[in-house]
């Protein structure tokens, strides 16, 4: 039992690695783990989606899937997905910190073991198995930017790694395969439905990677990855068929076109070995990166520095041909455009490409000798210092403030000729140190607030009065405490575009193009002043304005200020607009540079449910009635035709009914729900999702196991 | 006459009013402002200029003539010359001719058996690129010149002060106006205006390539290859023998390389230097210098797998360029077709005398292509149907510069005769 155990020492240090950093990281600042999306989405999205299961209603695909997030086009709040079900239950109202520090936890420790699976399937030792899983667990980008905030990302990252090593046993297993082939598609229709599209792109890559790479070997082992594809694509088809129906909505958030967001460039993704390294890199604002993003482990360059290269190169060509090919075409994905069809922020490939890359060198220094002499060591501590020497190039005065995290690196590299059968251990325990170091030097600052200190932080200011801290999207202070509240969603889902709409010389280059991927949405202004329509614009049907459409109550953001100090827009709000807003500013200072600017309208629309408008004529009465994937309301039509409009986004799949009688759902301009009444008709009027091919999908998904267990039966007799 | 020429108006410089702009002495500014009648004879001053300066910096390097022509051609109309350097900034304010002319003296200081006579010409040419009165070009002097004087250092300490004497002699005669250096402004920082990264400046083969970088006002720049430079220069990479090249004399011309891309790369602010794309021409002559210094080797190994891996590493940067700037690099895609053919006809020509000559015909073919593609972008030069319309285009000094393409041409031509009758 013991040497049993022994075996998975290596991966309880790299378990352990993680804990203490992350532990760190959550002491150091409390709210680390509680950031943007997280809040404004995933935390409410998952309590919603909670209490409809305590509740015996499983969310199929509830209306809200599709109309929250940033990327409200994606599904991404994983409904079908097990371990995504499984964090809603540990969201806790009365301490959110908490819960998003926990979960982050959890998630983290289990892409550490997924990334360890995926070492070992790649021949890597325990140890260095256990290094790679470390790293991915410590991986400054999965810390700051998916950790806090983008949940699904984690999640995504967790089942791709596992079905990448999934397959990747399965292309090399001899024998019984009908339990791999199982297994290997439920890890692929677990990545599916973790929902983060850009995961889709690397399994595709990958599978079609290993497909060729078995081919030329074995054709009959390279089938099983079809079959596996084939299952792993029916087993997925209940969550990607809605999505695929709505192809509306695909082709306009569609389209091939950079903006320069998010999409990283060569130094950047050469430079991920510096600490000090901190990348100018475009979000809503050209920026410099307040954290260096692109950091994945101190020691990749000197291990190649120390490595014979070109017979290492020539071994790892001839043996590990396909995980060479793999990380090619990662690499080619960071680099691709910033929006290819529904996919956009090329960034979110890096974890991918760091993970190939790491594995490629931890596989490089496991089989080659290394050699530490005296030159290596220099011409490793020179490679260290041109990487710092560009650093200061990227961003002068903000890698000098941190620049003696260079110092660190520096000693390790002169410590490495000491190291002498311990080489895993020791990269290990370094890396620990070193993003420890990092977050003493970063945890004040965040990819979202700016280069404000969280300390300084809007949250900070109102930290007092039991909100946790954090009340701009989700703040007691505000009463948006009901979080079922549909408006917040709406908020959520589309303020997030709103925030960007100015038209000032700062900020119009970094999102150029978004009006081609938003056209219903993004014309929103809710400046004065600007080229794009006000959101107290008339939709031309109704004649209602956007902001009463869309039942908008309150608009909350931020400042965030260019590194120069410029304005992205918030000065314009200091004009009067027709849409009677208040100017609401918390923590007093009107317009400081990280302050907190709330813009709220004086009248609370008061209508049912998410009704926000109807024909002249017609009477709406009473409260709505909630139901698991709809509402019902009364009505009673004049004699003329008439409209009722839903602040909800339209989808596919919508469905309408006037006392069980079907009526027409069409989108109104392009994105709202509205569902036309005949004249005189009077009655309860329901409105409802429900997937579109939903009941078709699940069939083939039955049909598929039946096969599969007919292959099983066929299998085991020994018929194969 | 007033030929000192200083006023109020000489610190008017809008864009880059914390460079020395201000030209005091403009001797060659001057001269060309007598001399010319119009800005067509200015480009073509220019462009004449600039090839002679590059040829003569290839061959200091000890290129043949032929791969100097080759360069020299290149890189006098690669699209940045004609974005930048003519159509913004070029013969009224670029000095890039002169640079590279006192680059060529200054490295031929290293080795000519005269050093007290060449250090005068250069020392005069120092002046003359000091009296432009170009913060940048002043720096990528003193870096030229230390860089010679270093890589000569060791091995003949006279030389290296030749070198510094013939610098400080050009810096002495600018000494007047010294004292205005203390109106520069300084700084370093890096707010990514005209900033271009590391990809941006070493994907320089590929036409269609346009990159995003940011200009003064933070809008992108209009879309145009702005970096290409060779299309040969990637695909040689891959026939070249690098386990068998001699690395020995390179030290110099690489150093240089280094530290103009890492001036090119940013920071957007250094001290009076700022818009770092403006080091672009820089790396490029070095790095290209650098590429055929060591392809003159003959090193060259024509194989399958290496034609294989150009087209790779072509589709590769075709790739990034398409997902760079997608809309306008997809209308430009059939460019793409020149290079690919050149490519493929790259391995026919590569151990022959008539490479140089494959090389001169293709660039000017691509490069009047591209100009020809993005004719209609701003900034772009114009059409070449506009261009020939224009009474400048049959002015007699426009011929000058087809003379020389042809002279390099019937040079090429006899060069190659004579080869092959050696062969026969």
């Amino acid at each position: 039992m013991t040497g049993r155990l022994d075996k998975f020492r290596p991966l309880g240090f790299a378990l352990l690695g993680v804990f203490g950093v992350m532990s760190f990281i959550y002491e150091l600042d409390h709210r680390f783990f509680f950031m943007d999306d997280r809040q404004i989405q995933y935390f409410p999205y998952g309590l919603v989606i909670r209490d409809a299961l305590l509740h015996g209603n499983f969310p199929w695909v509830t209306i809200r899937t599709f109309f929250g997030g940033a990327l409200w086009l994606d599904p991404q709040y994983g409904l079908y997905n097990p371990l995504s079900l499984a964090m809603d239950f540990l969201i806790n109202r009365e301490d959110l910190l908490f819960s998003a520090f926990l979960i982050s936890l959890i998630l983290n420790l289990l892409l550490t073991a997924s990334a360890y699976t995926l070492g070992r399937a790649y021949g890597l030792q325990r140890n260095f198995a256990a290094l790679l899983g470390l790293m991915a667990g410590i991986n400054i980008y999965v810390l700051y930017f998916l950790s806090d905030t983008w949940q699904p990302g984690l999640i995504s990252l967790v089942w791709f790694l596992l079905a990448w090593a999934g397959l990747k046993k399965l292309a090399e297993t001899r024998g019984n395969v009908a339990l791999r082939v199982l297994g290997a598609s439920a890890l692929i229709f677990l990545t599916v439905s973790s929902g983060w599209p850009h995961q889709y792109v690397a399994l595709a890559a990958v599978m079609a990677v290993l497909f060729a790479d078995t081919w030329r070997q074995d054709r009959k082992r390279a089938l099983r990855l079809v079959w596996a594809g084939a299952l792993g694509a029916i087993f997925s088809l209940p969550v990607l068929a809605p999505v695929a129906t709505a192809a509306g909505y695909w082709t306009r958030a569609g389209g091939l076109f950079n903006n320069g967001v998010f999409t990283p460039d060569l130094g950047d993704i050469l430079n991920f070995s510096n600490p000090a390294w901190l990348p100018h890199y475009r979000n809503a604002f050209m920026r410099v990166s307040p954290v260096p993003l692109f950091f994945a482990g101190w020691f990749v360059l000197p291990l190649l520095m120390m490595a014979n290269l070109r017979r290492a190169a020539r071994k790892l060509w001839k043996e590990q041909g396909g995980l060479l090919a793999i990380l090619g075409v990662f690499i080619l994905l960071v680099f691709s455009a910033q929006n290819m069809g529904p996919l956009r922020w090329p960034m979110r490939w890096l974890v991918d490409a760091q993970l190939a890359s790491l594995a490629t060198v931890l596989l490089l220094a496991q089989t080659t000798t290394l050699r530490a002499d005296a030159l290596r060591i220099k011409v490793a501590l020179g490679a260290l210092g041109v990487t710092t020497l560009a650093a200061i190039v990227e961003s002068p005065p903000e890698t000098a403030a941190v620049l003696w995290l260079v110092v660190l690196p520096a000693l390790f590299i002169g410590a490495l000729p000491f190291i002498k059968d311990r080489l895993a251990g020791f990269l290990g325990a370094t890396s620990v140190v070193m993003v420890m170091a990092m977050a003493l030097c970063f945890h004040s600052s965040s990819l979202f607030i700016d280069h404000g200190k969280r300390a300084d932080s809007p949250g900070a200011a109102v930290a007092d009065d039991g909100s946790q801290g954090y009340t701009f999207y989700w703040g007691i202070k505000e009463g948006f405490d009901d979080l079922s509240d549909e408006r917040d969603f709406l908020l959520g889902g589309m303020g997030g575009y709103y925030n960007i709409n100015t038209t000032n010389g700062y900020s119009s280059y970094s999102y150029k193009g978004l009006d081609e991927v938003f056209p219903g949405f993004h014309d929103f202004s809710y400046f004065a002043g600007t080229e794009k329509p006000h959101l107290a614009a008339r939709e031309p049907e109704t004649g209602a304005a956007f902001v009463d459409l869309l039942k908008i109550s309150k608009i909350v953001t931020e400042k965030k200020a260019a590194p120069e100090g410029l304005g992205n827009g918030w000065h314009q709000s200091a004009e009067t607009t027709p849409l009677t807003f208040e100017k609401h500013v918390t923590g007093g200072m009107a317009f400081d540079k990280d302050r907190l600017v709330t813009l709220r309208r004086r009248d609370a629309n008061k209508l049912p449910g998410t009704v926000s408008w109807w024909s002249p004529g017609m009477a709406v009465g009473g409260a709505a009635r909630p139901e698991a994937n709809g509402e019902t309301i009364d009505i009673k039509n004049g004699a003329q035709a008439g409209l009722v409009v839903f602040a909800r986004l339209y989808y596919p799949g919508f469905r309408a009914t006037l006392d069980h009688a079907p009526l027409r759902v069409r989108p109104l301009d392009g994105m709202l729900v509205a569902v036309e009444i005949p004249p005189d008709a009077a009655g309860a009027l329901t409105l409802s999702f429900v997937p579109p091919f939903f009941g078709a999908c699940l069939t083939l998904v039955a049909l598929a196991l039946a096969g599969w267990a007919a292959f099983f039966v066929a299998e085991t007799k020994g018929r194969f | 006459m007033n030929t000192k020429g200083r006023d109020n108006r000489t610190w008017l410089f809008p864009v880059l009013a914390i460079s020395l702009t201000w030209a005091v002495v403009l001797v060659v500014g001057g001269m060309t402002s007598v001399f010319s009648t119009s800005c067509e004879d200015l480009v073509l001053a220019y462009e004449t200029a600039m090839v002679a300066a590059l040829y003569a910096l290839c061959r200091a390097y000890g290129l043949r003539k032929e791969s100097a022509a080759v360069l020299a051609l290149s890189i006098s109309i690669t699209p940045f010359m004609f974005y930048f350097q003519i159509g913004g900034r070029g013969p009224l304010f670029g000095a890039l001719p002169l640079v590279f002319g006192a680059w060529a003296l200054l490295r031929c200081l290293m080795a000519t058996k005269t050093p007290s006579l060449m250090a005068l010409p250069a020392a005069f040419l120092v002046f003359l690129t000091l009296s432009w009165g170009r913060a940048q070009e002043g720096a990528a002097l003193l870096i030229i010149a230390a860089a010679c004087a270093g890589e000569v250092f060791a091995k003949d300490r006279r030389r290296a002060g030749w070198i510094a004497a013939s610098v400080l002699l050009g810096i002495a005669a600018y000494a007047p106006v010294a004292g205005d250096l203390a109106g520069w402004n300084g700084g370093l920082f890096n707010s990514g205006r005209l900033v271009p990264t590391l990809g941006q400046v070493l994907n320089l083969s590929n036409p269609v390539w346009m990159p995003h970088v940011l200009s003064g006002t933070g809008e992108f720049l209009p879309a145009a290859p702005i970096f290409f430079a060779a299309w040969f220069a990637q695909p040689l990479l891959f026939f070249i023998d690098w386990r068998r090249l001699e690395w020995k004399g390179t030290a110099g011309i690489a150093g240089l390389a280094g530290i103009f891309l890492f001036l090119a790369v940013g920071p957007e602010r250094l001290g009076p230097l700022s818009f770092p794309l403006l080091w672009v021409p820089y790396v490029q002559a070095a790095l290209l210098v650098l590429l055929f210094t060591l392809a003159e080797q003959g090193n060259l190994v024509v194989s399958r797998a290496r034609l294989g891996w150009a087209f790779a590493a072509f589709a590769v940067t075709s790739y990034c360029a398409v997902m760079e700037y997608p809309e306008p690099a997809l209308h430009a895609a059939p460019l793409l077709l020149l290079p690919a053919v050149f490519i493929a006809a790259l391995p026919k020509f590569l151990r022959t005398a008539s490479l140089p000559f494959f090389l001169a015909v293709t660039t000017a073919i691509l490069a009047v292509a591209t100009i020809w593609t993005f004719s209609g972008a701003e900034l772009a030069i114009p059409h070449p149907s506009a261009l020939l319309a224009h009474p400048a285009a049959w002015h007699p000094f426009a011929f000058l510069a087809p003379a020389i393409g042809f002279a390099i041409w019937a040079y090429f031509a006899a060069a190659e005769a004579r080869s092959a009758g050696r062969h026969s």
